[in-house]
């Protein structure tokens, strides 16, 4: 009896913990008409005030996506800039420019500008480590020379979404040609957690008149303003120093090991015409050593290649001439990452990693050069050698003109 | 709030109230004269015209009147005349009679005699006293031949009358196998099992359920494959079953099966011979119904549902690929929906961005949110179902088709609904009918729903737990002693060589020989 009554009892309970499911109602729940997706953010320096300006770039859907074709004039992106001391503030402020909650998790994009950047950007890594909506594996970009507002600003013609359009290009760009990067959050807070490394970040510049680019930018066969990926930003800490450029970036990756393909252009013996080689892929090995109780790095560059272009009569057939070939090749690999040393050496920032190279083999010494590694950076001796290794020369031999 | 006491709610029976019913079921015997006992069975029959009595004498110069009753339909004619016919001869040589006419039991006996051996010719003969054996024999198509004057009556086995042809299943249609299905006679569906196992360690015991309808119900299985354990708990259910009729089988799975609150099936119904044949060597229990066309087959396991006989006449390539469809199509028949539910409403984050884009697009316009129109779509396509059951053959195929075409278009024209739920019902329709058993794609049929307000609610980490519960109430669950999820949950190696993939034959062979 006692038995039956208890059971009576727990299967009460039962019940009432099973209705608790529906208690919850539609907890979180977004409905997709009440979401704004934020695809890139903007981050300016407002002069004479201590607050930056917020743009955060959102898509439009219908112009956007295929399904239901808007049709009209709108462009497929808005922007909304907003005042604010923190990005938090921002974005709530923003509550007031826009009918839809903003929404993150789809940004791909952190624009900074030049004057931010030297300010120091140590403000924002706790946000966006922080916030559970931002992913780690944002881009960040730093404008060359122009707002990030006016970044956002610009359609492109090619890719509907600019966003997409600039990351594409910088990814595009790191395999291609070399001449920047890809850096995200991640990356960066890994830089600058390990000690002996410092953080860099891919740059992006705009080409053109933005004064004249608005919606009809992509309304003409050429469109008055392009959003270029360029450069590399070095930094020291949060602060930016100074900008490796072209050649010298790519020294920056090719001491890195990061050069996927790019393409050199070497003098032939004539000086006037050029050899085009096509970069197919390389590798960087880095050795530390200690000469007179100094940091000494040995860094040793393997490439293969192959004969792109040329437009002087060489035979490649004649293994002599190959070797020449490499061993300009050689030189002007060499040339380009003593370049990118001296550069950041002259900024005292360490994007190459060598203080956690000397940290991991060292550490003995490291713990005596921490406190002051920029100094020593600076002072370091670094002895870059390049080898290539000519695979292929395309489908020909010898090129068509005779010398 | 005061909790009431379940009160089990039997099947009431309800037996015809009538005096004489006491008659029939006690031992009492016929009456000796002819006459009597043919106005008991008249009024037993409330005098229904199917009830066949031909009277006719026999012998001289003492004639004997006999009366041999049937009932029309279930008795074969041609048999009855030829007993008739055949009995008459004695009329021709009833001199030899003439010598014990005086004695006139012996008289009575002889010629009872006589016709007995006459009906051995004739079908399989009894000899009976007692009305309780009398009144079911005749219902089940035998003749019961009267003597004036003896207690005794001849059963004489004459059960005929017409079925349906044997034709192609109806809804376990295979592509290359056999065509044959089994039909409402049990007679009929054991000789089909009999041509296909012909072994004598086959039994088959028959008995009558159903207090009002006395349903024959047969039990076949195969001595020495069979587990005796599980073969006496299904006779022990079969026997407490005390219901007035048994209409379909169904009737007596629902009875039969575990008691557990479950929408998963237990025991599996085939149409097939050549299916339930293989279930018979795998050693389980077939029950068959007169008047169903299905077989029970006891006990049934999860992967028990989802194989069908076709993969037995494919290679075992393409047939363990398609097992494997059927296991993925059954989850995206109940899953599909409220995955998708989940994610536009909780987890935007795991949408890809371009997908996300056009998402946003097409839901511009609809007024309610995915859980509403997910609901409405879903149940508007379980009323087309239940009503496409019912449309006339002529004008179905046109009215679906218009139907689908119509609704589908007219309602995400109109931004009813959005393109992408209208693909996501309709994979799941479609998952649905790949499932090779009905009564199991009828349980995910069930969960679905279930799932759908799961994942309204607490998405996809309601949907998950919904899932673990799901597997843990299936591994709890038991059919007739075996595990549900055998021969996964309690792994054991050679049962897997059958269940998702089908190995090939030469692997195959050596299955459970005698196992117990």
């Amino acid at each position: 009896m006692k038995i039956k009554w208890m059971m009576k009892i727990i299967s009460l309970l039962l019940c009432f913990i099973f209705i608790n499911i529906f208690l919850t109602g539609c907890w979180s729940q977004r409905e997709l008409g009440d979401i704004s997706m934020v695809t890139s953010i903007g981050v300016d320096k407002i002069p004479n005030e201590d607050a930056y300006l917020f743009t955060f770039q959102i898509i439009i859907p219908s112009q956007v996506s295929p399904v239901k074709g808007g049709g009209g004039e709108q462009a497929p992106v808005t922007i909304i800039s907003q005042k604010g001391k923190t990005l938090f503030e921002a974005i709530r402020g923003a509550s007031q420019k826009a009918p839809n909650q903003l929404f993150f998790p789809h940004a791909r994009l952190f624009v900074f500008s030049e004057d931010v950047a030297k300010d120091g950007l140590g403000d924002f890594w706790d946000m966006l480590e922080r916030d559970h909506e931002i992913r780690p594996l944002t881009t960040i970009f730093i404008t060359k020379g122009s707002k990030a507002k006016t970044i956002l600003t610009i359609m492109t013609p090619i890719e509907k979404m600019p966003s997409d359009s600039l990351l594409e290009e910088s990814k595009l760009a790191e395999k291609r040609l070399a001449f920047t990067t890809r850096v995200d959050i991640d990356d960066t807070i890994k830089a600058i957690a390990t000690p002996g490394k410092e953080p860099f970040m891919g740059g992006v510049e705009m080409i053109g008149n933005s004064q004249a680019a608005q919606a009809d930018n992509i309304k003409q066969a050429e469109p008055k303003a392009i959003i270029k990926a360029n450069a590399i930003a070095l930094f020291y800490g949060e602060k930016l120093q100074g900008w490796l450029k072209d050649g010298s970036a790519r020294g920056l990756l090719w001491v890195l090991g990061k050069v996927k393909s790019t393409v050199m252009n070497v003098p032939c013996k004539n000086k006037e015409d050029f050899i085009n080689v096509e970069i197919l892929n390389s590798k960087a090995q880095i050795h530390p050593q200690i000469k007179n109780g100094r940091p000494k790095m040995q860094v040793t560059i393997d490439t293969e290649a192959s004969i792109g272009e040329t437009s002087c009569f060489i035979d490649l057939t004649d293994s002599e001439e190959i070797v020449r070939i490499q061993e300009r090749v050689g030189k002007q690999i060499k040339k380009e990452a003593d370049e990118a040393i001296h550069i950041a050496q002259k900024y005292k920032s360490d994007v190459f990693g060598f203080g956690t190279i000397i940290y991991r083999s060292y550490p003995g010494e490291w713990k005596k050069w921490e406190s002051s590694w920029k100094d020593h950076f600076k002072e370091m001796e670094v002895e870059v050698k390049a080898n290539v290794y000519i695979r292929r020369s395309g489908l020909r031999n010898k090129p068509l003109q005779n010398k | 709030m005061k909790i009431s006491s379940r009160k089990s709610y039997k099947n009431k029976k309800k037996t015809p109230t009538n005096d004489s019913t006491a008659s029939i079921l006690d031992d009492r015997q016929l009456n000796l004269e002819l006459q009597e006992n043919l106005r008991i069975l008249k009024h037993e029959f409330g005098n229904t015209t199917d009830l066949i009595i031909r009277k006719f004498v026999i012998g001289s110069p003492k004639s004997i009147e006999i009366a041999a009753i049937y009932m029309e339909g279930l008795a074969d004619d041609e048999l009855i005349n030829e007993f008739i016919t055949h009995s008459h001869s004695l009329m021709v040589e009833s001199t030899e009679l003439l010598e014990i006419e005086n004695n006139q039991i012996a008289y009575i006996q002889n010629i009872f005699n006589f016709l007995k051996e006459i009906s051995l010719t004739i079908g399989k003969t009894t000899v009976t006293s007692y009305w309780k054996d009398v009144i079911p024999s005749l219902l089940d198509g035998n003749t019961i031949v009267l003597f004036d004057g003896s207690h005794d009556v001849l059963n004489i086995s004459t059960v005929g009358g017409n079925y349906r042809a044997i034709s192609e299943p109806t809804t376990q249609a295979v592509v290359r196998g056999s065509k044959e299905g089994f039909i409402e006679s049990i007679s009929s569906n054991i000789v089909m099992i009999r041509r296909r196992v012909k072994n004598e360690k086959l039994r088959i015991e028959k008995m009558k359920i159903g207090e009002v309808s006395n349903t024959d119900v047969a039990i076949m299985y195969i001595e020495g494959f069979v587990k005796d354990q599980t073969l006496v708990e299904v006779k022990q259910k079969l026997e407490k079953i005390d219901t007035n009729a048994i209409l379909e089988s169904n009737h007596i799975e629902e009875l039969i099966q575990e008691k557990a609150l479950t929408p998963f099936p237990t025991v599996s119904s085939t149409e097939r011979p050549d299916q339930l044949s293989r279930s018979l060597l795998e050693g389980k229990i077939a029950i068959f119904v007169e008047g169903t066309p299905f077989a029970l087959v006891i006990p049934s396991v999860f992967s028990d549902f989802l194989k069908s006989s076709e993969d037995y006449t494919l290679s075992y390539a393409i047939s363990s690929l398609i097992r494997i469809l059927r296991y993925i199509s059954f989850h995206f028949s109940i899953f599909s929906s409220p995955i998708y539910i989940a994610i536009v409403t909780y987890h935007h984050e795991i949408i890809p961005t371009n997908f996300l884009i056009s998402l946003i697009a097409q839901r511009q316009g609809v007024p309610y949110p995915v859980i509403i129109e997910a609901l409405l779509l879903e149940f508007t396509f379980e009323i087309l179902r239940e009503a496409g059951i019912r449309i006339p053959r002529a004008i179905g195929p046109t009215i679906s088709i218009a139907g689908a075409l119509v609704i589908g278009e007219a309602a995400v024209s109109a931004g009813l609904v959005s393109p992408t739920m209208t693909i996501v019902v309709a994979l799941t329709a479609i998952s649905n009918f790949a499932i090779p058993s009905y009564s199991m794609a009828n349980a995910t049929r069930i969960l679905r729903f279930t799932f759908m307000l799961l994942a309204s609610f607490s998405g996809l980490y309601g949907v998950t737990l919904g899932y673990l519960l799901m597997i843990a109430h299936l591994c709890k669950l038991r059919s007739f002693g075996s595990h549900y999820l055998s021969p996964f949950s309690p792994f054991y190696l050679s049962g897997n060589q059958d269940a998702i993939l089908r190995f090939p034959f030469s692997l195959l062979d050596n299955k459970s020989k005698e196992n117990n």
